[in-house]
């Protein structure tokens, strides 16, 4: 009975609230890459804006959950040596993925407005 | 080098086994990618960040693990639920039409029954937990002359020496043989059987014993202190099991034998189960015998050696012997076998394949009857189906459903068909009196059952997928419309047509399998044994070694014996015999015709040799054809003569007269006379002389013998002379194990019980068999009827006579059976060959049987045509119009 309610939870809730911060790194880095989107290029557009060297297995964890909610989509593509003869998975953004990242951006773009703060300052 | 190219591969393993099964190539293999990049500039670091990257991943890994387990049993779950609702929507079906549940369980249950027992049967030979441990490169030799038709003897102890000394095949070589003493010093005297064994056998068999030690090669040398072993059953039943038994004394006729050791338990095995007590078994060169077969010899191979190789070398070594003694050898020769094909003999083997084969022809008879069911009843489902498809309902989804009905059914079947076998196995054992080890053997335990479910799980496939497919393809739209499918009706009739056909030529099959077992049983029955067996009464006696030492006690205490029961009211003509004529085969010897050469290369005639009281001929009522029969004058002080059955007789001397004539047993020096020529004995010794040897009947004083049979003929109930006989007998000798008191005709149906269990298993195939071709028939031929009704009507209605509907209708239904009936008897002409030496006086394509049979069935099935033909006449066709 809990787990099915809290599935329930889980799955409905983002689509009326909103994506967490991590969401947004990763469906921005696949927005980026275009067609070229799998892990590994994922974490490197991550690592090459931010500095942030992510767990690959976190990045497939939120695309997992994306993909769920219908947000991302991914094909499976061609095995590479240099991967130990193992194949990548290739994510695609889908609409309702660019609508809640809009959304997203919106809500925080909405918060920020007027608003200067400098972490360097005392509180 | 190549290590600086990997990365490490604890790390990658560890990921490797969080991750679920989808994820794993992408997310390794992204690292992979990763790492070699890195690795091109720093090695070291590119490891260390691998290292990071796959510790930081590792809750990330378990959450996708966590999910995708979760997807997969809510899969599973909906699966269940599916699964669930089929099965009451199944049962709720059947509940709604009894009648063919009942009916089809019924069917299926019978069918599924005999093949579990049969299954069991044959599962406690081929599993059977051998006493021979590592039991691959254990062989078991055996004697064999196919002149005779021996194909699994014994050896004597003379060749099995020659042989121990001659292979190179094994590492070592064992013989044993049966036993018999009394045992005495415990409370009562009692027989005990057991085994005489070379002292290498417990290690031959890889046989540790269970408690104490075997027996060492000193021990069998004659003089050497006696020393026995206990097999575990006896040591459990007599001596509770206790340990301290080691070192004990058992009196075994007379003779003082120390308790050294306990027999593995392994070792009580099919006739082994009856043994008690082991001793060495020992013999000297000397005067071991080259005639007498009666060791069981057995033998490990040596390392490097193949079954192959040992069989080649043992049947040389065996060839080799016949050549050196052909007057005991000549036709004889040895033949190595692995154990499992040893445990049975060609016509045991082909006894067990015919029964495989005809209780698989049982259940697809059985399997034919319910699809045909099922095909009518989806026929009248039709609207049901076409009802559910036009509400969507999916194709796959109306068959799975009436799987699901055909699964339920069957497995209601299995479970009453496990009843079923308990209680067939329980019969066969009972019908055999217990005889056939094979029928003892055989128990329902888990590897049965696992065959029984597995029987039941395939069934549906065979009786319900075609029906299931065919009742789920109607059209809806047409069904609807009209009510009913013509279109899949008639498809539907030619299947249950085909269904038919098959059903009949199997149950012909089955029958004519039956027929000509049963045929080989009657004949043999109907013909006389050659005396009445009416009112004679029998109890066996085996006189201990110790107190009977030499023939004079013997001859004394059966003279008393004898007179003892004569004296008995109610019995009379109170006689001696050393084996039952006729009916036991007793002790056989080759023996030799003064005058008639033995032709080289044949073996020496060989003839039962029965000592008998003077009255026996009296008593049997068994007519004398020639000279006289046996008196009391024919004593040891006499000159020993015998008196030769009328089949011997005429074989050496022919016409002219065997009175006078001399013979003697193969090895002896002394001749014996011919004074009487008597009547034969033995059923169907008319029919093949195969295996009965000829009878030669000698004065038991000339040939006095331990063990013998008193016969005597009783009035009124034969039970109530058991107590009386034995006061008898104890009155000459308190200390005496007496054996069971039996009426002959009871020791006479001992003998052949085990065919009597297979023939009724072989009818209660064919009645079954037949039963079902009958219904199927009736059944595919009223429903043809129901669905001509309006033709029918018409044709009445035009003037149609009813003799002509009714041969119309007969002969559609005489189509098929004809058809079934041909297939049928191609199929019995090729199973015929499994049964050649399993029938006795007829032949195994015998005319009688090939052709009554089919008549039989031919017969039952027009009958069972009959009634819908006359039932389609009796129609009002008025009546029929109007509602077609």
């Amino acid at each position: 009975m809990g787990d099915g309610f809290l599935t329930l939870v889980e799955e409905t809730m983002p689509r009326g609230g909103y994506l967490g911060e991590f969401e947004q790194l990763v469906m921005l880095a696949v927005a980026r890459l275009g067609g070229d989107a799998y892990g590994m290029a994922i974490h490197d557009e991550i690592a090459e804006r931010t500095g942030a060297d992510v767990a690959v297995g976190s990045v497939y964890s939120a695309l997992d959950r994306l993909e769920r909610q219908d947000y991302v989509t991914s094909e499976v593509g061609e095995p590479t040596p240099t991967r130990g003869g193992r194949a990548k998975r290739y994510f695609r953004l889908l609409p309702a993925g660019a609508l809640a990242l809009s959304r997203s951006r919106e809500a925080l773009e909405a918060l920020w407005e007027g608003l200067e703060l400098d972490p360097e300052a005392p509180a | 080098m190549g290590e600086r190219d990997t990365p490490p591969r604890w790390a990658e393993r560890l990921l490797w086994l969080l991750l679920p099964r989808r994820r794993r190539d992408e997310l390794t293999g992204d690292l992979r990618e990763g790492f070699a990049r890195r690795a091109r500039r720093d090695p070291r670091r590119a490891r260390r960040w691998y290292r990071g990257q796959v510790i930081r991943s590792i809750p990330a890994a378990i959450a996708l693990r966590v999910r995708a387990e979760r997807d997969t049993r809510d899969g599973m779950g909906h699966g269940m639920d599916m699964l669930k609702q089929d099965l009451r929507f199944a049962w709720r079906s059947l509940r709604k039409s009894p009648g063919f549940a009942a009916v089809a369980t019924v069917t299926l249950a019978l069918a599924i029954g005999v093949n579990t027992s049969i299954f069991s049967i044959i599962s406690a030979i081929v599993f059977a937990d051998l006493p021979m441990q590592e039991h691959q490169t254990a062989v078991m030799i055996r004697g064999v002359n196919p002149e005779l038709g021996v194909e699994q003897g014994s050896v004597s102890p003379a060749d099995f020496l020659d042989l121990r000394e001659r292979t190179r095949s094994f590492s070592s070589l064992s013989a044993l043989t049966e036993g018999r003493w009394v045992l005495t010093g415990q409370d009562r005297p009692e027989r005990v059987t057991g085994i005489r064994m070379t002292p290498g056998t417990t290690e031959t068999w890889r046989l540790p014993p269970a408690l104490g030690r075997a027996f060492t090669s000193e021990e069998a040398t004659p003089g050497s202190g006696r020393v026995a072993m206990l097999t575990h059953g006896f040591w459990q039943s007599r001596f509770d099991g206790d340990p301290d038994v080691l070192g004990r004394s058992l009196t075994l006729d007379g003779v003082e034998h120390t308790v050294v050791g306990v027999m593995s338990p392994t070792f009580e095995f099919a006739s082994f189960r009856q043994a008690q007590v082991l001793v060495p078994l020992s013999f000297d060169r000397a005067g071991s015998s080259r005639s007498e077969r009666n060791l069981f010899v057995s033998g490990r191979l040596a390392p490097g050696v193949t079954q192959e190789m040992a069989t080649e070398e043992v049947a040389r070594i065996g060839r080799n012997l016949a050549e050196e003694h052909p007057e005991t050898n000549a036709g004889w020769t040895l033949r190595s076998a692995s154990v499992m094909d040893s445990l049975m003999n060609s016509s045991g083997r082909r006894m067990m394949l015919l029964l495989q084969l005809t209780v698989g022809m049982v259940i697809l008879i059985a399997c034919a009857n319910v699809a045909n069911m099922l095909l009518a009843r989806a026929t009248n489902r039709s609207r049901e189906m076409a009802v559910r498809t036009a509400l969507g309902a999916g194709r796959g989804h109306l068959v799975r459903q009436l799987l699901t009905e055909s699964v339920l059914i069957s497995l209601g079947a299995a479970i009453l068909g496990v009843a079923v076998a308990f209680g067939l196995n329980d019969a066969l054992v009972w019908i055999s009196a217990g005889a056939e080890e094979a029928f003892r053997m055989a128990e329902i335990d888990g590897k049965v059952l696992a065959f029984t479910l597995l029987v039941s799980l395939g069934a549906p496939l065979v009786f319900g997928l075609v029906p299931a497919l065919r009742a789920s393809a109607a059209g809806p739209a047409a069904t609807l419309r009209n009510g009913r499918t013509d279109e899949g009706g008639r498809s539907g009739s030619r299947a249950r047509g085909v269904l038919v056909t098959a059903q009949v030529s199997l149950a012909l099959t089955l029958m004519i399998v039956a027929g000509l077992l049963a045929r080989s049983v009657v004949k043999m029955n109907l013909s006389s044994l050659g005396y009445s067996v009416d009112g004679l009464l029998t109890v066996r006696v085996d006189l201990p070694e110790n107190r009977y030492r030499d023939e004079g006690d013997v001859v004394r205490f059966f003279e008393e014996a004898r007179e003892a029961l004569s004296s008995l009211p109610a019995f009379e003509g109170v006689t001696l015999v050393s084996s039952l004529p006729g009916i036991d085969p007793g002790l056989q010897r080759p023996v030799e015709i003064e005058g008639i050469d033995v032709v080289e290369g044949r073996s020496a005639p060989s003839a039962s040799i029965l000592a008998v009281g003077p009255d026996l001929f009296r008593t049997l009522d068994l007519p004398l054809v020639g000279g006289r029969g046996l008196s009391e004058n024919d004593d040891e002080a006499s000159i020993p003569v015998a008196v030769v059955g009328r089949a011997l007789a005429e074989r050496f001397w022919g016409s002219e007269d065997a009175v006078g004539r001399r013979l003697r047993t193969v090895g002896s020096e002394e001749w014996i006379q011919v004074v009487g020529v008597v009547a034969d004995v033995g059923r169907g010794r008319e029919m093949d002389d195969r295996g009965s040897a000829p009878n030669i009947y000698v004065p038991f004083r000339q040939d006095g013998r331990r063990g013998m049979y008193l016969v005597g003929r009783v009035e009124g109930e034969a039970a109530a002379a058991t107590g009386p006989v034995r006061d008898a007998l104890w009155s000459v000798d308190g200390d005496l194990p007496v054996g069971p008191v039996r009426t002959m005709a009871r020791a006479e149906y001992e003998r052949s019980a085990p065919n009597y269990a297979i023939i009724s298993l072989f009818g209660i195939f064919a009645l079954f068999a037949l039963g079902m071709a009958a219904v199927g028939i009736y059944g595919v031929m009223a429903y043809s009827v129901s669905r001509r009704k309006t033709e029918i009507g018409v044709r009445m209605a035009l003037g149609a006579e009813t003799s002509r509907v009714r041969t119309m209708i007969l002969g559609q239904g005489a189509r098929l059976l004809a058809v079934g009936l041909v297939l049928g008897l191609v199929l019995s002409f090729l199973v015929s060959g499994l049964l050649r030496g399993l029938v006795f006086g007829i032949s195994a394509t015998d005319p009688m049987t090939f052709v009554g049979i089919p008549v039989l069935l031919a017969s039952v099935a027009l009958v069972a045509n009959l009634i819908p033909a006359i039932r389609a006449t009796r129609m009002d066709p008025a009546r029929t119009l109007r509602e077609g």
